[in-house]
């Protein structure tokens, strides 16, 4: 089914089979591949994108059932020449070491700093906790997110 | 006894059976919407949040072939106040729930076991409806509809009807539904006065669960003494559907609040249920912790001296 | 000893790509003309395979090649990315496809095609007819007379490890006391992000083929792969790029024969990328363990006598498993002293999926059992449980039993001061329950662990890195080496090493971010911790080798003597000259310039390929305190305190990561983390992430890292390691925290809230 996507602000036109995911349109047909594939069942959060805003999991939504929403992915934020302060701060601190988890984090961090600027510790931990990681025990992923959440 | 484990734990090695792709629609009313599930009937699946059909569509096996998506349908989204009762649209998402501030003013319980469900992704896709029409036993947000007596109104091709909550089940994975009709929002009665609720879910970890066991009770006061007008007790994830423990309720009303009517209550929850071993838990731990876990809730949701 | 690049907590070289989802992993590659595969599984765990019939699969449209045993080079080989050494013991029982299921997930047909779903397709109409036998699901299963062998061997035991050192008899005779105590651990799976399994192999015209893979071990997986496929090693080319997560699990090959097959039989590229649940039915988990720990003891805490005795459930197939064994042994034997010694490890085959590598390789195993002796023993001797270790230890200056090589630095001392007071150990633990503010049903306790470990495999395998650095036109310097990061920051601390050697800015050096065997030397890969020792040591001769012939260029060009000359930031200078009025100095990129362009006309390049001079153990203590509900039986963990000898710590954030990662998979190996199978069928029951369960961020609880850094005289700048010293003791101190909390120890891990329910009530019920 040919449909259209508002994906980091741009309309991308593709023709899809009904039952393929975002994740999939976007990895496969538009190869914006920082979003990643960790379970394909909505059980680790690799695959989270801003869906208005909101923090969703890329692998269990349609495509066309993203028709008319507003997508954001890791490629429409920052760039890599400027990072978004988030990006900074997880560079900065030493978050960042297989690196799959991280997309899905930035995407999660953003959309809870956008809707609450200054988090609890508790609240970070709350914001990020669809985000699996296995390397960093979560610890300066946690210290960078308060650290912005300061200034 | 159903086993619940057999329906979500197959592995499919030969990678299920591959639809070329499915049909699909999205209706822009309601009775489009309700007439394509009537005349498709058992090959097509309402498409509300897509957290519990997409995981099940892509771990497969499935036997339908068509998707009916609901989200043109934004008149079953959002919350109505009306005199004692709210009324939340069946495609309202969890998240939306918990930013609500009517609810979390007036059923503080509910918003409780919003925040226990899944994740923050999760949250933002699952929709109350679809909670409830999954028909998990260990459901969390339609385990607290069950102890706030919530009516569910449902349409059909020919007719609407109201379905008590606690009417609604028929094992896990099956509701009252029939074919064509779709749920369309959930009324809650405000509770009654001198009312205090809690809700527990024991899983092994502090997200990304599902329940081993979990609890939610309301208990009604006489004001200025220590005795209970009424008690609700809701039980999830040890039965083949969500339970009211009718006996400890009995127990509990018009009586006085002390720490052994609590714990009689709890042994009597226990006594009623009949949970399975699966690979999340035992039957025994399950049974003891109902018991645990109504204790509990019965006493902090009393939050005075016994 | 400061440094102006090493010893900072400087942002990693791959940080930025990663942050901003430029990094390019296996899976988001792409190359023309790409085909995708995929594996047909048994879904029995012990089944011949009588009769398997592809025609239909390849007559489906778009499916270009099928492959089942009979396709396969009849060449048996084993996973296990081990180099040829006294401690490799290799069994070569694996075939690309099997014609016989071994476990569930065991590949029987591989299909190559032109999208997934038509690949997904073609498996469906593969018919296969399965003979099926009974399924050994555990190892005394497995052991039992008569039961049905799972490999052509005599016995489904296949390797047996002693170890004797003077004679245990006499030693438990001599003891006070002795104890005797059976633990079991479970299988545990590494869960990287990026699911294990992923290749995308591309054939030549010349009979080469070129493979793209998540891989810990680039140039062992080229000599495997190259044998498997009946091909010269230099036919096979590995590239590793960006990889998500390893902890072991890609410490070999994983599924690099399989599309490489794929691919050369069809002339054209395959993608081979494992789902989640593949990556939990199919590649290669922890070792599930049975031990028996003996230990005579006298009433002052030294020991007369310790052994040994365990059943390793290696799985469907040998891998690592009789290589695992003596690394096992040697855990066992060097964390404590003993003049009498007795190992005892067999190696049994199951119809699991086969084990491999995990973090810790086998210590955090031993030490689960060995430390949770250690406390019932100090409780018997009314010791301080600190005491005992710091009685028993080996210490610098004596010889570390695992490697037969004398310890150069031990930093255990000041692990178990500063770790014991962060934690406020002896108020706790020595005040009693009043100490432990414990409330009601929720009791609180404090335990700790310790360890040692490696830092590479010598001498049990050989150790090799090599190391190439070139200084450029203008001063920066390309380090081209074999970088097997994986996560773990590797790439970052050597490029930190090369800065500091060579004199010039950290951002000056270019480190190869991927492995390539067409372009860096030999290097063993990633494993043992090796990479800052043995990488690192490479790269710092390789640097210092590069550095000696600049100063010797810029020495004729200056007309000073090359012995007077120092190299900093990115400057040579004259020895002892105030750098705000130097005699004489010059830019490197001049010194390299003229290298290039100069009379001589030559690039200044520093090259190595060694083994790193030793294997300097590092030393740990972890202190975790808990809170047990003994209402529900759930434990939380309130704190972690990880004190850890890494000797000098090359990037301290890089260092801190490490530790801070493994403490949630140690916690999870402790409390929520197991893989079950139903034990008749031999079928998986929680092959996904929900119900095989990794903490959250919600799950963790404060963690404080201290690192103690003992400087080690043969490390790079001092560093010793840390890669996977961070879970070993981590299930042992949260099991002596409970014992601390309600008196009841646990011998079996996960400790559930449903094993501790019942251990509560057994208790209660006996009082």
């Amino acid at each position: 089914m040919p449909i259209s996507l508002q994906i980091n602000g741009e309309t991308y036109e593709v023709n899809v089979p009904i039952k393929k995911t975002l994740l999939d349109v976007l990895r496969d047909d538009l190869a914006l591949t920082g979003t990643k594939k960790g379970c394909d069942s909505g059980e680790c959060g690799a695959c989270t994108v801003l869906m208005d805003g909101k923090p969703v999991n890329s692998c269990i939504i349609l495509a066309v059932d993203a028709v008319g929403k507003q997508i954001s992915t890791i490629e429409g934020i920052g760039g890599i020449m400027e990072l978004h302060p988030i990006q900074e701060a997880l560079v900065a601190h030493g978050a960042i070491q297989c690196g799959y988890c991280t997309p899905g984090i930035v995407m999660s961090a953003k959309a809870l700093l956008d809707s609450n600027p200054h988090p609890t510790e508790s609240e970070v931990r709350e914001g990020i906790t669809g985000n699996l990681c296995r390397c960093t025990g979560y610890v300066k992923v946690v210290e960078a997110i308060m650290d912005v959440s300061r200034r | 006894m159903v086993d619940i484990l057999n329906i979500e734990n197959e592995i499919n090695f030969l990678g299920g059976e591959v639809l070329l792709d499915i049909n699909y629609w999205e209706p822009e009313s309601l009775m489009d919407a309700v007439s394509i599930l009537a005349n498709r009937g058992d090959q097509v699946r309402a498409l509300a949040g897509g957290t519990d059909l997409l995981v099940k569509m892509k771990k497969g096996p499935i036997n339908w072939k068509g998707i009916v998506n609901l989200k043109g349908l934004t008149e079953l989204k959002g919350f109505i106040f009306e005199g004692n009762t709210i009324t939340i649209g069946a495609l309202t998402q969890i998240s939306a729930l918990i930013e609500n501030p009517l609810l979390n003013l007036h059923f503080p319980v509910l918003i409780d076991a919003a925040r226990s469900l899944g994740t923050p992704q999760v949250r933002n896709l699952a929709t109350i409806g679809g909670n409830l029409c999954n028909a998990s036993p260990a459901a969390d947000v339609a385990l607290v509809l069950l102890m706030y007596e919530a009516r569910l109104l449902i349409a059909g091709a020919n007719r609407s009807r109201k379905v008590p909550v606690r009417e609604f089940y028929v094992g896990p994975g099956q509701t009252v539904l029939q074919q064509g009709e779709i749920l369309t929002a959930i009324e809650i009665d405000l509770p009654p006065l001198n009312s205090k609720g809690m809700f527990y879910k024991l899983g092994k970890r502090k997200s990304h669960e599902i329940a081993l066991v979990n609890v939610a009770v309301l208990l009604t006061t006489n004001p200025g003494t220590m005795q209970i007008a009424k008690a609700r007790i809701a039980v999830g994830s040890v039965a083949s559907t969500q339970l009211r423990i009718k006996d400890a309720e009995d127990s509990l009303i018009d009586s006085v609040a002390t720490l052994s009517a609590f714990i009689q209550a709890a042994e009597l929850a226990k006594t009623a249920v009949n949970p399975i071993d699966d690979v999340r838990s035992t039957a025994s731990y399950r049974k003891h912790m109902v018991g645990v876990l109504t204790k509990r809730a019965l006493v902090e949701a009393w939050g005075g001296e016994l | 000893m400061s440094y102006s690049v090493v010893g900072h907590s400087l942002p990693r070289v791959d940080a930025r790509e990663k942050v901003s989802g430029n990094a390019l992993y296996t899976g988001d590659m792409v190359l023309p003309h790409m085909l995708v595969g995929k594996v047909l599984r048994s879904p029995y765990a012990h089944a011949k395979v009588i009769n398997i019939d592809t025609s239909k699969a390849k007559k489906l449209p778009g499916v270009k090649v099928v492959l089942t045993y009979e396709d396969t080079p009849k060449i048996l080989w084993n996973s296990a990315g081990f180099p040829p050494s006294p401690g490799a013991i290799l069994v070569e029982d694996q075939y690309i496809l099997t014609n016989k299921a071994r476990y569930v997930g065991d590949g029987i047909a591989a299909v190559a095609a032109v999208d997934e779903e038509t690949a997904i397709q073609a498996l469906e109409l593969i018919e296969v007819e399965y003979e099926v036998l009974p399924a050994l699901m555990n190892v005394e299963r497995a052991m039992a007379e008569g039961a049905v062998l799972i490999h052509e061997a005599e016995k489904n035991i296949y390797g047996h490890t002693p170890v004797v050192i003077g004679d245990v008899d006499t030693g438990f005779a001599d003891a006070d006391f002795v104890f005797e105590d059976t633990y079991y651990v479970p299988k545990v799976n590494q869960v990287s992000l990026e699911p294990c399994g992923v290749s995308m192999a591309a054939p030549d015209i010349d009979g080469r083929v070129t493979i793209w893979t998540s891989t810990q071990m680039p140039h062992l997986v080229r000599s495997i792969t190259a044998h498997a496929l009946g091909l010269k090693t230099g036919q096979v080319r590995i590239i590793k790029p960006t990889v998500g997560g390893a902890f072991g699990s890609r410490l070999g090959v994983v599924n690099e024969p399989i599309a490489a097959l794929l691919a050369m039989k069809v002339g054209k590229p395959v993608m081979l990328k494992y789902t989640r649940e593949e990556a939990f039915l199919a590649t290669e988990s922890r070792h599930p363990m049975t031990m028996i720990i003996k230990t005579g003891v006298k009433k002052d805490g030294t020991f007369t006598a310790r052994q040994l005795t365990s059943y390793i459930d290696g799985g469907a197939y040998a891998t690592h498993t009789p290589s695992f064994a003596g690394p096992v042994a040697g855990w066992f034997l060097a964390m404590y002293k003993s003049p009498n010694i007795k190992v005892d490890n067999y190696s049994v085959y199951t119809n699991a999926t086969q084990c491999g590598a995990f973090r810790g390789y086998g210590n955090p195993q031993v030490v689960f059992a060995v430390e949770s002796q250690m406390d019932d023993i100090a409780i018997k001797l009314g010791m301080d449980p600190l005491e005992l270790r710091l009685k028993n230890h080996p210490c610098a200056g004596e010889v570390w039993m695992w490697s037969g090589w004398v310890i150069d630095s031990c930093g255990f001392e000041e692990c178990i001061a500063s770790g014991a007071k962060a934690i406020k150990w002896t108020e706790k633990r020595n005040n009693g329950a009043k100490g432990r503010s414990s409330q009601g049903a929720k009791k609180r306790g404090i335990g700790m662990g310790y360890m040692m470990h490696v830092s590479g495999a010598r001498p049990m395998l050989h150790e090799t890195s090599a190391a190439m650095i070139k200084i450029n036109e203008d001063g920066t310097a390309n380090l081209i080496y074999s970088n097997s990061d994986c996560g773990q920051g590797a790439g970052t601390s050597l490029s930190q090493i090369a800065a500091e050697e060579l004199g010039i800015p950290f951002t000056d050096v270019i480190i190869t971010k991927t492995a390539d065997t067409d372009v860096a030397g030999f290097d063993i890969g990633s494993h043992a911790s090796r990479q800052t020792y043995s990488g690192g040591n490479a790269v710092k001769h390789a640097a210092a080798m590069a550095k000696q012939k600049l100063l010797e260029m810029a020495a004729e060009i200056l007309e000073t003597p090359v012995e007077e000359l120092v190299v900093k930031d990115g400057r040579v200078w004259v020895r002892n000259d105030s750098p705000e009025e130097p005699s004489k100095s010059m830019s490197i990129a001049e010194v390299s310039h003229s290298a290039h362009f100069g009379s001589h006309g030559h690039q200044i390049f520093g090259a190595v390929s060694e083994e790193p001079p030793g294997n300097p153990p590092v030393y740990a203590a972890q202190f975790v305190e808990v809170e047990v509900d003994t209402d529900t039986g759930i434990i939380e963990v309130l704190r972690v305190v990880a004190a850890h000898d890494v000797g000098t710590a090359i990037n301290p954030a890089v260092v801190e990561g490490q530790i801070e990662g493994a403490i949630q998979q140690g916690m999870g190996y402790a409390l929520t983390e197991e893989y079950r199978y139903d034990q008749e069928s031999g079928m998986p029951l929680n092959p996904n992430l929900s119900d095989y369960k990794i903490l959250t961020s919600v799950d963790m609880p404060q963690i404080d890292t201290i690192l103690v850094q003992a400087t080690c005289p043969t490390g790079p700048f001092g560093a010793k390691s840390v890669g996977e010293s961070g879970l070993v003791a981590t299930a042992a101190a949260i099991a002596n925290a409970v014992y601390d909390a309600i008196g009841i120890r646990f011998k079996e891990l996960p400790i559930t809230p449903e094993r501790v329910l019942i251990a509560l009530q057994n208790r209660d019920q006996k009082e």
